[in-house]
């Protein structure tokens, strides 16, 4: 009796449990696409939680600081691209050319609205100081 | 020269280990108890060879020898000396070095502290601990060797990533590892009895204060690593569900469930498959905790190394699982617990959903780390998964825990009454709804957290109570006052104190996750001596500043913050420069209470003249912090608590009148 009892009440945890993890797991979920597959089919992907990995086409960036927001393009290729608004500080290491990953929204426009913004550094990003004469002022160049 | 000097002592120690791990057996077999001897020899021959080769490694670090690829990799001549000590533990192949050198100490230690009573399993104890050394040792002399040397020798080094350069950050991996390898002694000790078919509790009860160490050491560890991201990685939090930390979370997760299950097997007799079955996947998941970190599979802020090691990593742990659980398969029948859990009521039934719930977690963990890389290597998709994810089984398990933590103390071994349970509750129950009421009155409206700080005055009240009884009686006994008597109760019964003073520290570290839940964050831009308004404090920007520290050059905004109109604190986030690294590192500065912290980040200095900030007001961090020292008061406790035999319980229960008074 008890031990039927006791395999009930476990049974029923363990239920639960796996309940909330497959359905967490279809709810919780994002994926990731390169801008190539998102301005595909654009219009597929609105209003969707997603994450795009992609390189931050050079001289696109601008940061303004009174809105604390930073906007730039990111492309795949160099030739089509998705305009990015992030809503949020400037990571140290976000500068153009390089891989970033965004999390966030398409819009209708076809702006993506992102809440995340993922710097990837590359393996190498320690650089060789012996190759730098004056370090202090080859570091301001890259800050900006 | 002395670089080869420690590849040297690494190939001797790899021999060595090979030896210690065959001549156990022969011994065995051939009933020749030198050969197991000789093995004892081996284990402290390949300690010695191990300091010797962790002595060259630091050697180099500390005279900046960078012909040694792995000292120009993570030091340099600016280095402080303390980082350049720890820069040992900087990256891989010195990682490796370090546990093979911890293991290779815990081994000697095991190796002649159990000689006595141990007769039957130690052989194979060293065995199986032989085993480890010989697949760490040989990736130490094949693809992560650390002498391995460069030419033309570099002038400087590459400096350690700066983000390490921080007292928390040098002691993080190695309590980690300690953890680790912590476990390993139980885990060897569980292999050696399987092998020799010796399954009573001799193993569980003997490497009870080795389990208990792990735990801490994984426990400490792990808040370091917290310590270590809020105040160095700058986003404001302290988890963030990484697969990094979710691969230490994993084996803690099944540890505890261990620490607690094994209770149930040294006083009831039961659980002798289901501890078996822990102890082994928690090695298990700290093999694959390494594999995650090392291999640089997942995307994360700590997969810096990308090598051969991670393949090898999962050869070596799919090895050591099939051999575990066949070994296990082999003698179930020889573990058939006479015992279950006599009625719904009783401590047994706590045990057992403590373990439900943890083991639970740790599934779930487990799953929101792997799934991704499984999705990726059979589908091709990319996906991550998100903080929702773990959160929705974590809180409400972690919830539970938190109350099962008070209903546990009160629950008698095979039978509560209903009477006396209702009659015990009555308090602590009426006390957790009027904190609740007070804090609702008060305008919190979220009902998970009412409920965690309602559970929290629960179990405290119920820990005190339990304590604050017992030490009426022992004060009674002994004619004294109860607040007089604490130490004779401690002394009593260190590992049931012990382990209230953890679950108290518990108490504390949910009370302060809980505080996530009220985060509040701001972006904002400030002028010079204009003060805003911001999240309940007065910000007044006064000036840009440069300061050199130590290796760094700093770039600070010195901030007032008011509260209620007074100056509290004068805060300086910065960004700081570093000789050998091309970006800024954030500098977060924090004026914290024990209520909350407020938690300022420079996001940039503009051209003009102002300064961009986050600011962060996180609640109840310090509580978390809180817990730390009641751990460290409850597993000194807990740890010189000495387990009696079953065989001789009443010998020891004579000693522990005896010894009582005292």
């Amino acid at each position: 009796m008890n031990r039927q009892l006791q395999f009930i009440i476990g049974g029923v945890i363990i239920a639960a449990i796996l309940g909330t993890v497959i359905y967490q797991t279809t709810e919780s979920t994002v994926f990731f696409y390169t801008p190539n597959e998102i301005l595909a089919a654009p219009a597929s992907f609105e209003g969707k939680e997603i994450r795009i990995g992609g390189r931050v086409v050079p001289e696109s960036a601008q940061w303004n600081p009174a809105k604390v927001q930073l906007s730039f393009r990111v492309t795949e290729n160099g030739r089509t691209f998705i305009p990015v608004v992030f809503q949020g500080a400037k990571p140290d290491m976000f500068r153009e050319g390089q891989g970033v990953v965004v999390e966030g929204r398409m819009e209708s426009g076809g702006v993506f609205r992102a809440s995340n913004l993922l710097v990837k550094h590359s393996e190498e990003y320690k650089i060789d100081p012996s190759k730098v004469k004056d370090r202090e002022a080859a570091y301001r160049t890259l800050i900006k | 020269m002395l670089p080869n000097i420690g590849f040297i002592f690494l190939t001797a120690a790899l021999a060595v280990s090979i030896y210690g791990m065959i001549a156990p057996h022969l011994g065995v077999v051939r009933n020749n108890w030198n050969l197991v001897r000789s093995a004892q020899y081996a284990t402290i021959l390949n300690f010695v060879l191990v300091i010797g080769a962790s002595a060259v490694l630091w050697q180099a670090f500390v005279s900046d020898n960078f012909s040694v690829r792995f000292v120009w990799e993570n030091s340099s001549t600016d280095l402080p000396l303390l980082y350049k000590i720890t820069g040992f533990w900087g990256g891989m192949d010195g990682s490796l070095l370090f546990w093979e050198l911890v293991l290779a100490g815990f081994s000697t230690v095991v190796a002649y502290a159990y000689q006595r009573g141990h007769r039957e399993i130690l052989p194979y104890v060293i065995l199986t601990l032989n085993a480890i050394h010989v697949f760490l040792l040989f990736l130490l002399v094949t693809w992560s060797n650390p002498f391995d040397t460069i030419f033309p020798i570099p002038l400087e080094g590459r400096g350690l990533n700066p983000l390490l350069q921080h007292p928390a950050m040098a002691m993080h991996p190695p309590l980690l590892y300690l953890g680790y390898i912590g476990f390993s002694i139980p885990f060897a000790f569980a292999i050696a009895s399987l092998i020799r078919g010796r399954l009573d509790n001799a193993w569980v009860v003997s490497t009870r204060r080795w389990t208990l160490g792990a735990w801490y050491a994984l426990t400490v560890g792990q808040m370091l690593g917290g310590q270590w991201a809020y105040e160095e990685l700058g986003w404001g939090g302290y988890w963030g569900w990484d697969p990094v930390e979710n691969a230490s979370l994993m084996p803690w997760l099944t540890g505890t469930a261990f620490l607690h299950s094994v209770i149930l097997q040294e006083k009831r007799n039961m659980m002798k498959v289901w501890n078996m079955v822990l102890i082994i996947v928690t090695f298990g998941l700290s093999i694959l905790g390494t594999f995650i970190v090392r291999s640089g599979v997942l995307n994360s802020v700590h997969a810096f190394a990308q090598s051969e090691v991670g393949p090898a990593f999962l050869v070596f742990l799919t090895f050591a699982m099939v051999v575990s659980f066949f070994l296990l398969f082999k003698r179930i029948r020889l573990l058939e617990s006479r015992h279950t859990a006599d009625t719904l009521l009783s401590r047994e039934s706590a045990f057992l959903l403590n373990n439900l719930f943890l083991i639970g977690i740790a599934f779930t963990v487990f799953l929101g780390t792997v799934f991704p890389l499984v999705a990726e290597a059979i589908r091709g998709t990319k996906l991550s998964i998100q903080a929702p994810f773990f959160n929705a089984i974590t809180a409400p398990l972690g919830i539970a825990l938190l109350f099962l933590m008070g209903i546990g103390t009160l629950l008698a071994w095979r039978h509560s009454s209903w009477e006396y349970l209702v009659r015990n509750f009555r308090a602590p129950v009426a006390l957790a709804l009027l904190t609740a009421a007070v804090l609702f009155a008060l305008g919190v409206r979220h009902v998970w957290a009412l409920t965690v700080f309602g559970g929290a005055v629960f179990t405290a009240w119920i820990v005190f109570a339990d304590f604050y009884k017992s030490a009426r009686v022992v004060g009674r006994q002994q004619q004294i006052g109860w607040l007089e008597a604490i130490p004779a109760t401690l002394a009593r019964n260190r590992q049931r104190w012990g382990g209230s003073l953890i679950h108290l520290g518990m108490v504390f570290l949910i009370v302060g996750l809980t505080g996530n839940w009220f985060n509040a964050e701001k972006n904002l831009t400030l002028s010079k001596n204009q003060p805003v308004d911001v999240l309940g404090y007065q910000l007044v920007f006064k000036e840009s500043r440069q300061e050199q520290k130590a290796n760094a050059t700093l770039h600070m905004a010195v901030i007032e913050v008011y509260r209620d109109g007074s100056l509290v604190e004068t805060l300086r986030p910065a960004k700081s420069f570093y000789p050998t690294q091309p970006d800024p590192l954030t500098e977060v500065d924090i004026y914290r209470t024990v209520g909350e912290d407020l938690y300022l980040v420079l996001v940039s200095e503009n051209p003009d003249g102002t300064v961009t900030l986050r600011v962060l007001v996180n609640p109840l961090v310090m509580m978390a912090w809180f817990a730390f020292p009641l751990f460290t008061l409850g597993v000194m406790l807990a740890i010189f608590y000495r387990p009696r035999r079953l065989e001789s319980t009443v010998a020891a229960a004579r000693l522990g009148v005896a010894g009582g008074g005292g």
